[in-house]
């Protein structure tokens, strides 16, 4: 998949890392670089311009703050309709990458994407009963 | 992902398979089809298959890297996108594990 494959993808990485709390821009590229192991990097020429068709779609807001290094950054925070939009999008992009993987021969993909979610939904139960103790 | 849409709309277009025959990736020819009307078939060149084996490869590396970004959980990520063509029956006997745990 070449880069530009990977716009359609972008607001959704970017609404799934505003879901963790407010990022400027440049803290959004580094976490999606970060937790993708080094293997997407997003572009400012392609983030910025994306940042903003999300603040007019009212799934992102953003207003000015002091960044680390105490010079004023725009910071970007998920709304409610964010979140709406970003559940209904990474559903469907688990179908269609669930899809492809079958295509492309990728083993039996279903089972496994099938269990994923009880596995994670196991997981945050186990996280909360260690929260609570 | 973007991508899905645009090959629909490449595929009605009748673009698609034009490009990839530009690219000598695939040929075509004419033959009879099912129901005995004259169809175009297509069939793989050594090229293409080289060419699937390098987009292959990027599309698990970047659907895995997405999925980890996503927080569908690194067990996933690896279990569907480090199965090879090798490791099918590994991946069976993970799935089943998952299954089992």
């Amino acid at each position: 998949m070449k880069n530009d494959n990977l716009q359609g993808a972008l607001a959704l990485l970017v609404l799934r890392s505003l879901a963790q709390g407010p990022m400027h821009g440049w803290g959004i590229g580094l976490h999606i670089q970060r937790v993708s192991n080094e293997v997407l990097r997003v572009e400012e020429g392609s983030l910025y311009p994306a940042l903003h068709r999300m603040e007019e779609e009212r799934w992102i807001v953003s207003e000015w703050g002091p960044s680390e290094n105490n010079r004023r950054s725009r910071f970007y925070r998920i709304t409610e309709p964010g979140r709406k939009q970003l559940s209904v999008e990474r559903e469907n992009w688990r179908r269609t990458a669930r899809a492809v993987a079958l295509v492309l021969g990728f083993g039996e993909a279903s089972g496994v994407f099938d269990v994923m979610d009880s596995r994670i939904s196991r997981a945050d139960e186990t996280r909360k009963a260690l929260q609570r103790d | 992902m973007s991508w899905i849409p645009e090959f629909r709309a490449l595929m009605r277009r009748g673009k698609l398979s034009r490009e990839i025959e530009e690219e000598r990736w695939i040929v075509s020819e004419w033959g009879p089809s099912e129901n005995n009307r004259r169809s175009r078939f297509y069939r793989i060149t050594e090229a293409g298959r080289k060419q699937l084996g390098v987009e292959r490869e990027n599309w698990r590396r970047t659907a895995r890297a997405v999925a980890l970004v996503l927080g569908f959980g690194v067990a996933m990520a690896s279990e569907v996108f480090d199965v090879t063509d090798s490791q099918t029956s590994s991946a069976d006997e993970a799935r089943k594990a998952v299954r089992g745990a």
